[in-house]
């Protein structure tokens, strides 16, 4: 058993208005990575490389260590997308016999389980279900097929804090078992901060920094001062900074020696949004 | 590939209602009229909608993109689709003959070449109708599908003015098994062609 649940090595695909370029990512088997990252930044392009719904230019992509074409690989898989695709006059007991048939290692009474869990009613149409139960839904197929791997692509959006957290201690449990795994990409970072133990960061077609996320938020810093005391750091130390109306805002790493100014904890949200900023003090 | 078949079958549930009432009716004005052709006719087309209306469903949902990140080949989710229109022809034109058999008091020999007629029609259409709405979507191969609906009315129109019923023609056997061998061959091109394009299709 490799120590990746995913490699993406290489990575490029292009479209007239947006490039994905050389991407390497190697998603570790037993933790929660979080993939973040502006709309359009290449999330979910590089999610559905990973699932083969779209080709590749170049590179190469392994799940478990196999290539990640070949459709074996998806019976230990679970996915859950931006939106629950069934058909809307299906209800629960309509997936079942459905799912029944899919995947080799369904297991039905996992899957009531879950139902009863998420409080889903059996005989209900999908197109009367919210959208936190459609998730809810997706997510209870996604975990009742014995996947290793649960990939989430903006699975938590438009939900309510009461049922993200649930769907996340979801998440957690599933992860207990050392050889499963999860990616999943999130606008919500305080999701994330939660969970995660990885974050990956791509800004417009590339992968800015890929971290464990205690070190990530240990090594750096939001460091509120003036101008002058800005142009007094070190370069290399700046990730970005932001002018305000009395002062700057200044994101550092592995920069300790901090004078004339106010040193905050720098939050993953902080992180990503000053990644995309200026870091050239003129 | 059977789940998708399942799959399919629960989601039409909704048109079985519709369906049998149709047949009904069309059974009724057919019986009445003492011509079995307008039923036959609406069970053939039935059966060349099952298809392209299951591929609209699918598309309304956006199943395909689902679909696609399951264990199920790309080519079985063309293959499915044949396969429903398949039994679902059979299934139609089943009742047709037994409905004609029954009430019409027709002679199986000319009854069944006549439902084999309707069945080589209807997977004529199908084999042009699948391919162009798997390529194109179901709103634009909606319009070639109002077209295609004219090659089978406008068949039994040639044939009536023609002064030949269906079943009973100036055809011999051997022509019989010639049509059929080419309509067969021409369903299994297009399956064949639908199925490259699903696996060339992105999500």
């Amino acid at each position: 058993m490799g120590d990746y649940a995913i490699e993406l090595k290489g990575i490029s695909k292009g479209y007239e208005t947006f490039q994905l370029k050389d991407i390497n990512l190697m998603i570790p088997r037993g933790c929660i990575t979080g993939l973040i990252g502006a709309n359009g930044a290449g999330k979910s392009t590089t999610i559905k490389l990973i699932l083969d719904m779209i080709k590749k230019d170049s590179g190469e992509i392994e799940i478990f260590g196999q290539c990640h074409n070949d459709n074996t690989l998806k019976e230990r898989i679970g996915v859950v997308l931006d939106e629950v695709h069934f058909p809307e006059v299906l209800n629960l007991r309509d997936v079942n016999r459905i799912m029944k048939h899919v995947y080799k290692r369904w297991d039905e009474k996992m899957f009531f389980d879950y139902a009863e869990q998420f409080k889903l009613h059996h005989k209900k149409a999908f197109k009367e279900y919210s959208r936190g139960m459609k998730m809810k839904l997706g997510l209870a197929v996604a975990l009742s097929h014995g996947a290793e791997l649960l990939i989430l692509d903006e699975a938590t959006s438009g939900l309510d804090p009461i049922i993200r957290e649930e769907l996340l201690d979801v998440f957690m449990t599933f992860v207990q078992d050392e050889r499963h795994s999860i990616l999943m990409s999130s606008h919500i970072i305080s999701d994330l901060e939660k969970v995660c133990d990885y974050i990956a960061f791509m800004h417009e077609g590339d992968l800015i920094f890929f971290e464990q996320k205690d070190d990530l938020i240990e090594s750096h810093r939001l460091y509120k001062c003036s101008e002058e005391a800005l142009k007094a750091l070190p370069p290399e130390a700046i990730i970005g900074y932001r002018k305000h109306l009395y002062g700057v805002e200044v994101l550092v790493r592995d920069h300790e020696n901090i004078q004339n100014g106010v040193v905050d904890r720098a939050s993953i949200e902080d992180i990503m949004l000053f990644h995309t900023k200026e870091k050239t003090v003129c | 590939m059977l789940g998708l078949i399942i799959k399919d079958l629960l989601n039409m549930k909704g048109q079985y209602i519709i369906m049998v009432v149709s047949i009904v009716i069309y059974g009724a004005l057919a019986y009445s009229g003492q011509d079995s052709q307008m039923l036959g006719l609406i069970l053939m087309l039935f059966a060349i909608m099952a298809p392209v209306s299951s591929m609209a469903l699918d598309e309304k949902a956006k199943w395909d993109a689902y679909a696609a990140t399951m264990p199920i080949k790309r080519t079985c989710l063309a293959t499915s689709k044949y396969l429903l229109a398949l039994g679902g022809l059979v299934l139609n034109m089943s009742i047709y003959f037994i409905i004609s058999l029954l009430l019409f008091g027709m002679s199986v020999e000319p009854l069944f070449l006549e439902t084999m007629g309707y069945m080589a029609l209807a997977m004529v259409v199908q084999s042009l109708m699948v391919p162009i709405t798997v390529k194109f979507g179901v709103e634009k191969g909606r319009i070639l599908m109002m077209l295609s609906f004219a090659i089978p009315f406008g068949a039994v129109l040639v044939f009536e003015k023609l002064g030949l019923n269906m079943a009973i023609g100036v055809l011999t056997t051997g022509h019989y098994m010639a049509l059929a061998l080419i309509t067969i061959n021409l369903w299994l091109l297009s399956l064949k062609v639908s199925q490259m394009l699903y696996l060339k299709k992105v999500f």
